[in-house]
């Protein structure tokens, strides 16, 4: 079984039983590169998810997409979120267009699962539209970059806990070592002794300092561009409502806990002090914090702040044309 | 063996990084097409490190332990204790054990002693391992 969807340049057909459309089909055409779909980043897949539904939620406080609509794209996107339907997002991770692909076959399946949601079948695009309803407000060129964001903080907090238990391994041998006396070596020769503990403790504190590094690089991560301003005010492409205020790049992150630490910034204020530069923060997608001699990341996962999703199923007419 | 897996990880970043400059440097005005490419290679790298950390971690560190007798044989017959006796028989007698060292194979020790150069107290002292590892801290108690 295959069903009809249509774009600008004609009308194709597609699988029945993907939740990917017409868009999805032209980019897997387009982009024959690597072999390796998007899915096989799940943080990516997340993290889009993630930029959807909180321009629904957004879409929802203002007004300007109706409740039902809002409401189910939440619910799909939540599905992708808790890790259903990642196998839909099947483009290549190498595309032309700056990740327009990517965001169109996320806009693709949240659409189809939402339509489902309100018991509509896939492809009637006329009661919820990838465009129109699910990318409302967004531009690739910042829907995309803030998933991007989202997807390399929760990889930097991952990295940050392992790289805390390979610091915690050194330092534990760096105590056991405390007292076993070894060559140190320099330009391939014999220098003076020192310890073994030294030489494990040094190892310790390096990746410490890397993982602080590495911690002040993910807070920058945190300034997003959502909010349907890329270049041009008014750009057809971003559909931005009148009075629009960027809401999705108020209230989205609740990672947010003060102003941006640039890496600049970052790097000044722990040459001017001792104090930890990076500001503390927390957010359901694992954030690193910055790295103390107490630990590299004392993560805080959860879920995102939560918001009723409006879920519906209501039985509607099946008026697409499927075959 | 850990390591050498562990260090592929670190080519295949230090690869991706130069994947990622290209494509961050190739960026024109207001938009950066190539960030699919910088997305793919920063989330791939940072995961594979985390993997290489926890692998490094797990399979290499933990646990490891030391032959300690080795150790300070190597500290022992090490030339390098010449250094040790510098502040005391200054820095031409000291080299000239070094090298003697090296060639003979006889450690710094017994050739300082043959010289008459020290008492055993005095290379008891000045050449005590635990010492020299910790300059800093004085001679243990």
């Amino acid at each position: 079984m295959r069903r009809e969807e249509r774009d600008l340049i004609g009308v194709r057909e597609v699988p029945e039983d993907v939740y990917w459309g017409i868009h999805t089909l032209r980019a897997l055409e387009n982009f024959p590169l690597t072999g390796i779909p998007l899915s096989s980043h799940p943080e990516l897949v997340v993290a889009l998810a993630a930029v959807k539904e909180a321009a629904a939620l957004a879409h929802m406080e203002l007004g300007t997409l109706p409740g039902e609509r809002a409401g189910a794209v939440v619910a799909a996107c939540r599905e992708i979120r808790a890790g259903r339907l990642h196998d839909q997002f099947v483009v290549d991770v190498f595309q032309g267009g700056a990740g327009t692909s990517a965001n169109m076959n996320a806009n693709e399946v949240v659409a189809n699962r939402a339509l489902e949601i309100l018991g509509h079948p896939r492809g009637c695009y006329e009661h919820l539209h990838p465009n129109d309803d699910v990318n409302r407000s967004q531009s690739t060129n910042d829907a995309y970059p803030t998933a991007a964001k989202l997807a390399l903080y929760a990889s930097a907090g991952r990295l940050l806990d392992a790289m805390t238990v390979l610091r915690d391994a050194f330092g534990d041998r760096g105590g056991r070592f405390a007292k076993t006396v070894k060559l140190g070596r320099t330009q391939l020769q014999d220098a003076v002794p020192m310890t073994l503990g030294r030489e494990f403790d040094a190892f310790a504190l390096t990746v410490r300092d890397d993982a602080e590094l590495i911690g002040l690089a993910a807070a920058s991560l945190l300034e997003v561009n959502l909010g349907a301003r890329r270049s041009a005010p008014g750009s057809t492409r971003t559909r931005a409502s009148p009075g629009w205020p960027s809401p999705t790049s108020k209230p989205s992150h609740p990672c947010r806990s003060g102003p941006p630490a640039t890496w600049w910034r970052a790097r000044r204020a722990s040459a001017d002090s001792s104090v930890s530069p990076a500001p503390s923060v927390s957010s359901p997608y694992g954030c690193p914090r910055s790295a103390t001699t107490s630990g590299c990341s004392p993560r805080a996962p959860g879920r995102a702040s939560a918001r009723s999703g409006c879920r519906s199923s209501r039985p509607g007419p099946a008026s697409c044309r499927a075959r | 063996m850990t390591p050498e897996a562990v260090n592929q990880v670190c080519f295949d970043v230090i690869g991706a990084d130069a994947a990622v400059c290209a494509a961050a440097q190739a960026g024109q005005l207001q938009l950066n097409a190539f960030e699919p490419l910088m997305v793919h290679h920063l989330l791939n790298s940072a995961n594979r490190l985390a993997a290489a950390c926890r692998l490094l971690a797990e399979r290499c560190v933990t646990g490891i332990e030391t032959d300690e007798e080795r150790l300070r044989a190597l500290v022992e017959r090490s030339a390098g204790l010449a250094t040790a006796l510098n502040p005391v028989i200054g820095y031409q007698r000291s080299t000239s054990l070094a090298r003697e060292c090296r060639e003979s194979g006889i450690p710094v020790r017994e050739l300082a002693a043959r010289d008459g150069l020290l008492t055993d107290g005095e290379l008891d002292e000045l050449l005590d391992p635990w010492r020299l590892a910790r300059p800093c801290q004085g001679p243990t108690t």
